[in-house]
């Protein structure tokens, strides 16, 4: 196990460290820098060579790069060019709406894909199930912005239950934090929670086949039943699987909703920080995206030797007698 | 009892899921928000209210209320605090080195004030300065400022903050706000509120730009004291109180207040870039304004007013032009048949069908604010495209052998009217190759290093601004070699009148000029649309070459 977490976090913090790289150079190749943006289009050509000699835009690209880095390793990811915000302190704030929008989401789409996706199964033949089958593929055809405006429309500004966006801290007003959080979470979830139902339910079409089930079955339990007690259990490891491979979905989910709802996250903060070249910015939030995703990968690691005690076991877990 | 253990352990997973992702939304926003240097604690200083200036028209006829008034209304369940939307979200908020419309659109004249007001007709109105007075000769400027104010940090307003406000300005990174100084050649303070400004040259134009960021006043040695980034100080009816990166900027009103106090106690911009967002936030009653539409919105502002009651729609006659400008470099421009046939296949009305839902006004001058008097329906090269295929004939082009490199800055309105241009020249056999360009990029490629064979704006910038030692595109600009030496002389004769009559006919010449000569052509005047709820009132025309939001006169209606 401990392996494992050793290997995944070393391959996560190189794939930091080349992901900077890349967004160091296509940024820089991409023409357009902080200055001009700070100056806009009256920018004087002197003007912008103050400026950018004053922060720093004239120095050769390793000596940028590696400037940044070397304060990765100290702690201090340095200060933004243009808003001159402390870029450590405002990744942390903007970790909050974003970690409860995606931790929101996973938490929606897990139960409601495992609940969804065993009940089609169990259904297979029945018509309840077909409904739920084709609704998991409309929901996978489904953006998830265009399923956000759709919500806005009808429960936000036709029926007025949540806001139409905006961000409050649970600990400024809890209530209304959670109302502001219900639709961008929800139409969050649609696209994921789509996807995991149809591989709950392929899952449990294969469990359901297996000679487990038709002892089960045989020594007095139902078919809903054995699903339930011996089936959830087994198609559970495929939901972690597939729901690992969704990570990175999920997070370039957050970038869209956070700006469908004006969501002041880590989607937003990248968005705006591409537009106006903030470099450093950017390097840093591909480095924090990595890092998330690496917490959240640990975590489905945790889940699955949680649900399957066959990979505890071969990873050094007391054996089942 | 180890079923129901190993049971539970996935749902402790998943609450500790949840426990984290509630710890980390506990990161007050106010950490790293940017709060304005300390308002006077206790205000000894008398702050004696002079008399208001004059306000310009408005587009409604309600009147504001007065201050007594306005205290009493604490119980409107309205509330005291108006809200507005706006697209853009400046760098940072020091003037002096931020371009960008987003860092005066909110800020001018409610947090900063400047030494004159420029009114909606272009006319000046004092406002720092009560009055002022030019030497017969036109070399001195006589500034006479206006006792009782203070700046929000409770300091007074004095001559000493103009001379120190006057000389920061002049080494402004932004050329608009230390280009009017060019003109100076000293500032000096007469006595505690008199400020005598000595020019090189007789500028007309001088004391007009004090209406604009070169004549925005801050405190003596603010620039030193402070990081002007973060910090904002000025003299007006509100006090820059808290502001959120890509949320909000709020401002509370200055309770000593040299005018009249505002009705609102706080006025709250929101940062919304998604226009969509911005109006359906107004349809669910999250805001009472959406103070610009200018992109992907404007489809839907007569839809949104139409169909719901208690929402208004007023067009703000705009104070920018949109305009072309054309590569000096290309061997093909050379020759004024091809400039001549390029506006003749220009339809304006389409693009303002299509890229400002007809919310626009035409025009074939570059005279803004529109109606100035300047400003002409003179029009040489009006739509025609017969007139077009034929010119490029005698030119000797025929369908398909004239390509131009168009690229533009893919946020508002460029992107539609780049698709009605390359479509319109298709019709008189001109190919346009559009290259859609982020806006970095399109500053840096385009309006630095001139790399476009044709390409668009909208701005409000002067023509005498055009001079070809300015650097401004598309002469002198960039690897734009090309300077029109006529209007370059032109704009020399122009700086140096005296003589308002005469000055007014030199700039009519020179709009004329530019406009025969067809290097640059503009296409229309932007009415600014502004979606509010009906019952919010003193929503201001702007006066200033931007957009600004005046919080100044908002008020409930019937409050």
């Amino acid at each position: 196990m401990a392996r494992v977490i050793t290997r995944s976090v070393l391959s996560l913090v190189l794939a930091a460290f080349v992901g900077s790289m890349i967004v160091f150079g296509l940024l820089r190749s991409i023409g357009g820098n902080v200055a001009h943006v700070i100056l806009g289009q009256y920018a004087t050509p002197g003007a912008l060579e103050a400026l950018q000699e004053e922060l720093g835009l004239n120095a050769p690209w390793y000596v940028q790069y590696f400037s940044w880095l070397g304060g990765v390793f100290t702690g201090d990811l340095g200060t933004s060019y243009s808003a001159r915000f402390d870029i450590f302190d405002e990744i942390l704030r903007r970790l909050g709406p974003t970690t409860l929008l995606a931790f929101g989401s996973l938490l929606i789409s897990i139960p409601a894909a495992l609940a969804l996706g065993t009940y089609s199964a169990i259904q297979v033949k029945k018509l309840r199930g077909g409904v739920i089958d084709v609704a998991s593929q409309i929901g996978i055809a489904i953006p998830a912005f265009w399923a956000g405006l759709i919500m806005v429309l009808v429960f936000g500004i036709r029926l007025g239950w949540f806001p139409t966006g905006g961000y409050i801290s649970p600990f400024e007003d809890l209530v209304e934090a959670v109302k502001g959080l219900v639709l961008p979470t929800l139409a969050l979830s649609l696209g994921i929670t789509s996807v995991l139902t149809r591989y709950v339910r392929s899952a449990m079409l294969d469990v359901m086949g297996e000679d487990f089930i038709r002892t089960a079955m045989a020594k007095g339990r139902t078919r809903r039943g054995a699903a339930r007690v011996h089936g959830v259990r087994n198609a559970s490891v495929s939901l972690v699987t597939v729901g690992t491979l969704q990570l990175g979905a999920l997070m370039a989910g957050t970038v869209v909703i956070e700006n469908v709802f004006v969501i002041p996250g880590i989607g937003r903060l990248l968005v705006t920080s591409v537009l106006g070249r903030e470099v450093i910015v950017v390097q840093s939030l591909i480095l924090v995206i990595l890092l998330m995703i690496l917490v959240m990968n640990f975590l489905m690691d945790i889940a699955y030797v949680l649900i399957d005690p066959r990979i505890r076991d071969s990873q050094g877990g007391k054996a089942v007698a | 009892m180890r079923h129901w253990y190993k049971k539970g352990r996935l749902g402790l997973l998943l609450v500790a899921l949840a426990l984290v992702a509630f710890a980390c939304g506990t990161d007050e926003a106010d950490e790293t928000t940017t709060t304005a240097a300390a308002a006077p604690a206790t205000q000894a200083t008398t702050t004696t209210a002079t008399a208001a200036p004059e306000t310009p028209e408005t587009p409604e006829t309600t009147s504001a209320p007065d201050t007594t008034a306005a205290m009493e209304e604490v119980e409107d369940p309205r509330g005291t605090t108006v809200t507005w939307s706006y697209t853009q979200e400046p760098p940072n908020w020091d003037y002096r080195e931020t371009g960008l419309t987003a860092v005066t659109a909110p800020l001018l004249l409610n947090v900063w004030e400047t030494l004159v007001l420029m009114e909606a007709d272009g006319s000046l109105s004092p406002l720092l300065a009560e009055s002022w007075n030019v030497s017969g000769d036109g070399l001195t400027v006589t500034f006479n400022l206006r006792e009782g104010v203070v700046f929000h940090d409770g300091s007074d307003f004095t001559s000493a903050d103009v001379v120190y406000s006057m000389n920061a300005n002049s080494q402004a990174s932004v050329d608009r706000t230390a280009s009017p100084y060019g003109a100076v050649s000293s500032a000096e303070a007469v006595d505690d509120y008199t400020v005598e400004v000595t020019l090189a040259a007789p500028s007309l134009t001088f004391v007009n730009t004090m209406a604009d960021r070169a004549g925005i006043m801050v405190p003596e040695n603010f620039f030193e004291d402070h990081d002007a980034a973060t910090t904002v100080l000025g003299t007006g009816p509100y006090v820059f109180a808290e502001y959120r990166i890509d949320q909000d900027l709020t401002m509370t009103r200055f309770e000593d207040y040299w005018g009249e106090k505002p009705y609102f106690e706080t006025a709250i911009q929101r940062f919304i870039p998604d226009e969509t967002a911005a109006i359906n936030a107004l349809l669910g009653g999250e805001l009472d304004m959406v103070a610009s539409v200018i992109a992907e919105g404007m489809d839907r502002v007569f839809a949104v007013s139409g169909d719901n009651e208690g929402i208004e729609l007023v067009l703000i006659p705009g104070t920018e032009v949109s305009y072309w400008l054309l590569d000096t470099n290309v061997p093909e421009f050379q020759d004024v048949r091809i400039r001549q046939a390029i506006q003749h296949g220009h339809n304006r009305q389409a693009h303002i069908d299509a890229a400002t839902a007809g919310t626009a006004t035409p025009s074939c001058s570059m005279a803004v604010p529109s109606g100035i008097a300047w400003d002409s329906d003179y029009c040489p090269y009006p739509y025609d495209p017969e007139r077009a295929v034929a010119l490029l004939a005698e030119a000797g082009y025929g369908p398909g052998e004239l390509v131009l490199d168009f690229p533009f800055a893919n946020v508002a309105w460029h992107t539609v009217m780049a698709q009605v241009f390359q479509a319109e020249m298709a019709e008189i056999g001109v190919t346009i190759e559009l290259r859609s360009l982020d806006l970095a990029t399109w500053l840096d490629q385009v309006n630095t290093q001139g790399q476009y064979q044709i390409f668009q704006i909208t701005s409000g910038a002067p023509l005498t601004n055009y001079r070809c030692d300015r650097n401004r595109q598309p002469f002198g600009r960039g690897n734009q070699a090309f300077c029109d030496e006529e209007m370059d002389a032109m704009i020399d004769a122009i700086e140096v009148i005296a003589d308002y009559d005469e000055y007014v006919a030199a700039q009519r010449e020179l709009h004329d000029y530019v406009a025969d000569e067809g290097w640059i052509f503009a296409t229309k005047k932007p009415n600014v649309p502004v979606l509010y709820r009906s019952d919010l009132a003193g929503i201001k025309q702007h006066r200033l070459p931007d957009i600004h939001i005046y919080a100044g006169d908002l008020h409930w209606a019937d409050s």
